[in-house]
């Protein structure tokens, strides 16, 4: 341990018991500690934004807060210092709940040694230095993912452009020459074409891709009996074509999300649940299991079934796992419903072998009164 | 006889391409109009503001957003703040889809921001509708007096 010693702050309004931690920092053999008082939260946090310290002890029953919301105002008022509760005997449940909110550790007053104590501010000190380097690369890398999805939005954006020109040209060429070209004249404008309009799609996929990893829409309740009923009703002309159907479980739970990412999320998986057959498709979407915060929902489909060896693949941008002249597509799409669920905090998987059919699964937060959000915040 | 007169149609645009699969779009969508072209931004204010005397003012400009020199919101912002033509029509044609750019183009004035659509069909319709749109508002007694 290095020389300099510790600062602590003990934001304690007993007398008797800030005295005691003192002592006890004091005595203590193998660590140098300089301890500052407090004894109401508002000259506590009032000492920690002009001083700081790198350690703060807190009593949650102080004259001007009581409770967990004592260490919650005081996290939220410093929150790179690492907190240690200071709790009466009977408060282990309120403890334990700072603890869940961010406290480093909790002591029971009146069961603390010196040892203990000086270890338990260390291992805080430590820990909280660990947390807040986390936190600094998370904080990085998140800045660099959306930096990468804007520049992905912005160049696909920019990639419209000469292909719109190449697109309006060889229009032009088929309009005003194709009595001058031979067969396979127009056979290679044709090809051209059809090239760029392929290339058109991509282009649109990947900026829907980076689109929607960006989640900067609020999150609210989203209906998905009827988003489901929706989606459906926009696919009934392909269904009926086929001589199909979808059937969708009555009362399906609502779900956490944003409108434009769920719609992305089903009307994409149910597509391809429509596309990846011989047969008249039959598509259920279920929803296979609830549990407290969580909702998982199940498109199952009677099509050609994925070889388990490429369930990890599908999820990738353009991958395709059919030649073109068999299922058309760019193979953007799952690679859009898997980020369009992980912006939810979902996720999504699938159950499926070869010539049986498949079973996409998605995952997504239950809609509850109490989580809802106003915003939520862009990192 | 007024409003069987070609549209003085003024298009700002730096890219030649675009411009020539505009004029193909004009001709195609059957809108009467005279052309004439604006290269970039810093001419197009030379055509509207510094020629006033020597060329009446055309019926409707229409201007490109991103443009070298001057870009199409310093244009407009321009001929807002002009005396003569500052009641002028203004039509954005753009690729950009962004918020800001629709919204500071309707601040500074614009009458309407259109998106360069990616099929030329859809150009060819939508200048047909921008025509029958002209031709609607000249109609009306107080741009036809």
């Amino acid at each position: 341990m290095d020389a300099k010693p510790l600062r602590v702050l003990v934001i304690e309004d007993n007398p008797a018991d800030a005295r005691f931690i003192r002592e006890m920092l004091r005595e203590h053999k193998g660590i140098a500690f300089q301890v500052e008082e407090a004894g109401q939260l508002s000259s506590g946090l009032e000492r920690l934004a002009n001083a700081g310290a790198d350690a703060v002890l807190i009593d949650l029953a102080l004259p001007d807060s009581h409770g967990l919301d004592t260490f919650l105002r005081a996290q939220s008022a410093a929150p790179a210092v690492p907190f240690i509760v200071l709790t009466g005997l009977d408060d282990d449940a309120v403890a334990t709940r700072a603890v869940h909110s961010g406290a480093q550790d909790y002591l029971t007053k009146g069961s603390i040694d010196s040892g203990a104590l000086a270890r338990s501010i260390r291992y805080a000190v430590e820990r909280k230095q660990i947390e807040e380097t986390l936190r600094q690369v998370v904080a990085l890398l998140d800045r660099k993912n959306q930096e990468l999805d804007t520049f992905t939005y912005s160049v696909s954006h920019d990639l419209k452009e000469p292909l719109r020109t190449l697109e309006a040209f060889s229009q032009f060429l088929l309009e005003d020459y194709s009595d001058r070209l031979d067969d396979q004249g127009r056979d290679y404008l044709t090809k051209l074409a059809r090239a760029s309009a392929r290339m058109k799609r991509q282009i649109e996929d990947l900026s829907t891709l980076s689109r929607i990893g960006r989640q900067t829409e609020p999150l609210t309740r989203v209906g998905m009996s009827q988003i489901i009923a929706e989606i459906a009703e926009g696919m009934r002309a392909l269904v009926e074509e086929q001589g199909g159907a979808i059937d969708v479980e009555d009362g399906l739970p609502d779900v956490l999300g944003d409108r434009l990412r769920v719609e992305q999320i089903f009307a994409n998986l149910i597509g391809n649940a429509l596309k990846f057959t011989s047969e008249p498709p039959h598509v259920q979407v279920t929803v296979r299991a609830v549990d407290g915060t969580a909702a998982t929902f199940a498109i199952r489909d009677n099509g050609i079934g994925i070889d388990p060896q490429y369930h990890g693949r599908i999820f990738g941008v353009f991958q395709r796992l059919h030649r073109r002249e068999d299922y058309d597509g760019t193979g953007a799409g799952l690679a859009i419903v898997k980020r369009a669920a992980e912006a939810l905090d979902g996720r999504v998987w699938v159950e499926s072998a070869l010539g049986e059919g498949a079973t996409f699964l998605v995952r997504l937060p239950l809609w509850q009164q109490a989580v809802e959000q106003p915003v939520q915040e862009a990192a | 006889v007024q409003e069987f007169r070609p549209v003085q149609l003024l298009v700002a645009e730096d890219n030649p391409e675009d411009l020539e699969i505009l004029r193909r779009a004009l001709a195609r969508s059957g809108l009467a109009c005279d052309l004439r072209v604006a290269r970039d931004g810093q001419e197009a204010v030379a055509l509207l503001l510094e020629d006033e005397r020597a060329v009446p003012p055309p019926d409707l400009v229409v201007l490109d957003l991103n443009m070298p020199k001057l870009n199409g919101l310093e244009v407009l912002q321009r001929i807002r703040a002009s005396g003569r033509i500052a009641l002028l029509p203004v039509v954005m044609l753009t690729v950009s889809t962004r918020d800001e750019d629709v919204m500071e183009s309707y601040r500074l004035g614009a009458n309407t921001y259109l998106q360069k659509p990616a099929e030329f069909s859809q150009l060819v319709r939508l200048l047909e509708v921008l025509g029958e749109y002209w031709f609607s508002m000249a109609k009306r007694p107080s741009l036809a007096a």
